[in-house]
């Protein structure tokens, strides 16, 4: 299978995706091109042709299974075993980053890309204040040197947009109580109410990887989508990325869930002026339902504290960050002590303020 | 002529004192002490301008503010145009007590001069022993009424404990909150069930709201059932008391 990695049409270094400039830049020349032009120079390597000189192939040949496949590089020549869905590797022998083609290709090909907006070190400068700013966190988590880690991936998403056409009808109660000679009535009036219509849904975004925690996933909402641009794959160059490998249908799930949820939760709030109201029947169509596959930043840091895995994620275009932080039981008992001893004496002596003023 | 002009200056001198009488006991509970009861009731009245009244009946109505407030304006008690004053009301039969103010004395008795008589007063009563408690009740009322004219009306000692309790619970329940929102801020991962920002453009096109039918049901309003407090009186304006059973 063939892979491509970025060279520099000035010194022949490995060029790679500037989030700053949003160009490829080779980082020994400073070189800078545009993704077009790397483009047409790819379209022109595909003209040339290989050597066909082979030989009967013996027996016991390697096999390529459903979860391993094999690639050459094609700055070393080395042979490579990557994940069946990796869109990006290194190649152990040279050290150049490999973009598998073959992965966004053809049916694979994404519609659309976000490219990366924060570099590395901006991600980790961020990262870094924002474990300084939880007061209950570990001291040895926040440790810099272990931040480094962190890696850029472009995860695979699918994007749905459809119009969804709602139907609800609702059991509505208003209730008023007044007094009346030696009792209190309570009058009970009982409504039939229904409401319908339309609501446009643009990108909802569901993720198409298996190895990604959905819930971290949607944790990083929202993208802006106003600055994704027509996919190439220059735009990995420097990242890791996997292609899809839940399909768009078993994705679609979620959307729909997603969806619903909202519809409802909109066409409720517009029914106004009761008591309280039950849902009797709910039900959404879809209509001019289309589904997009786009690659999507994120800055992933996994590391283990005291034997137990942590995931933190970052949204590479906004930085949004979200994960779930051990918590330092000996931070935690004395800030509770001390917030609570204050709380307690506070407490204590505006209690013998007020005994001393004759109030209590 | 002479012998029904003396009955008539009898029957006025005993009417006069049947009502100018402090202590009414028609149980004979206070047979040993009523002298001095007596006595120290009119010393009580020299000494301050509101009076101090005694009394044992054997049942209560089922309302003892309500019975006090009654026996108060209908043997006369009180002093001066207000009709100031200060009583001791126990039903006997029934274990029931009744401390009562009205007039001036409402101003001297606040719930923790109640609080005062109630706490001295009760522990006699809760052992029968009515001599003793209505003995307690004029050294409690002559001490607070003191404290009053003496213009450090009665204040309850601080209740250090008990603010300590209230101290540490709270603050305890504070610093619980306060830690539990700083926990939850590092966790941040969760789903996100709506779509509510990749929607747009909502169009109701289906708005109905059918009336069905309507129920009505009713509850008698709750009676007032006090156990003390402020009321209005059978005498006009009102009364405080505290009242309960032993």
């Amino acid at each position: 299978m063939a892979a491509q990695e970025f060279r520099c049409l000035n010194c022949g270094g490995e060029a790679v995706f500037d989030t700053t400039s949003q160009k490829m830049k080779c980082p020994f020349c400073d070189a800078e091109y545009e993704t077009d032009a790397l483009k047409s120079y790819e379209e022109a390597l595909k003209e040339d042709t290989d050597d066909d000189m082979h030989f009967e192939a013996p027996a016991n040949q390697w096999e390529e299974n459903a979860s391993v496949k094999r690639y050459k590089c094609n700055t070393c020549g080395g042979r490579i075993i990557a994940n069946a869905e990796e869109g990006v590797t290194t190649c152990p022998y040279c050290d150049s980053e490999i973009i598998i083609t073959e992965q966004f290709s053809g049916d694979l090909k994404p519609d659309t890309v976000i490219p990366f907006k924060l570099n590395k070190k901006e991600a980790i400068d961020k990262l870094y204040k924002y474990f300084n700013s939880k007061k209950l966190l570990p001291n040895d988590f926040k440790d810099k040197r272990h931040l480094q880690e962190i890696k850029g991936i472009y995860v695979p998403f699918w994007l749905y947009s459809a119009k969804a056409k709602g139907n609800y009808r609702y059991r509505a109660t208003r209730v008023r109580v007044y007094p009346l000679g030696d009792y209190i009535y309570t009058e009970t009036s009982f409504f039939l109410v229904q409401r319908g219509g339309t609501l446009q849904f643009n990108n909802v975004p569901v993720d198409g990887s298996e190895k990604m925690p959905d819930d971290m996933m949607e944790s990083l909402e929202p993208y802006d989508l106003n600055e994704a641009v027509d996919f190439n794959t220059a735009y990995l160059a420097g990242f890791l990325a996997d292609r899809y490998d839940v399909e768009s249908e078993t994705a679609s799930k979620r959307a729909n869930e997603r969806i619903a949820n909202t519809s409802e939760e909109q066409f409720r709030s517009t029914v106004v002026g009761y008591n309280a109201v039950t849902v009797e029947h709910s039900s959404v169509q879809l209509e001019e339902s289309k589904a997009k596959y786009a690659l999507l930043p994120v800055w992933l840091l996994t590391t283990k504290w005291k034997d137990k895995k942590y995931v933190f994620a970052m949204n590479g275009q906004t930085g949004k960050m979200v994960g779930d932080l051990p918590v330092d039981k000996g931070k935690y008992l004395r800030r509770l002590l001390t917030f609570g001893g204050i709380f307690a004496s506070s407490v204590f002596l505006l209690g013998y303020l007020l005994w001393l003023g004759g109030i209590l | 002529m002479r012998k029904l002009a003396s009955l008539l200056i009898i029957f006025i001198l005993l009417f006069v004192s049947v009502s100018a009488s402090a202590v009414l006991d028609d149980t004979d509970s206070l047979k040993e002490s009523r002298a001095e009861l007596e006595k120290a009731a009119e010393e009580f009245y020299n000494d301050h301008e509101i009076g101090i009244y005694m009394a044992t009946v054997r049942y209560s109505s089922g309302d003892i503010d309500y019975d006090a407030d009654v026996y108060y304006h209908k043997n006369g008690f009180g002093k001066g145009e207000e009709k100031s004053g200060i009583m001791l009301y126990v039903a006997t039969f029934d274990r029931e007590y009744c401390i009562y103010a009205y007039g001036k004395a409402m101003d001297i008795f606040k719930p923790n001069a109640f609080d005062y008589v109630e706490d001295n007063v009760v522990k006699y009563l809760s052992e029968t022993d009515f001599n003793g408690a209505f003995k307690e009740f004029y050294l409690s009322s002559e001490h607070i009424v003191s404290l009053y004219e003496a213009g450090t009306p009665y204040k309850a000692p601080f209740n250090y404990v008990l603010w300590a309790v209230i101290a540490v619970i709270v603050g305890g329940i504070a610093g619980i909150i306060y830690v539990s929102s700083l926990k939850k801020s590092m966790n941040t991962v969760h789903f996100n069930h709506r779509a509510t920002r990749y929607a747009e453009g909502m169009n109701v096109s289906v708005l109905r709201d059918m009336f069905l039918f309507r129920t009505v049901t009713r509850v008698r309003k709750p009676q007032n059932n006090s156990s003390g407090g402020s009321r209005s009186s059978v005498g006009g304006g009102s009364f405080s008391s505290r009242s309960g059973k032993f």
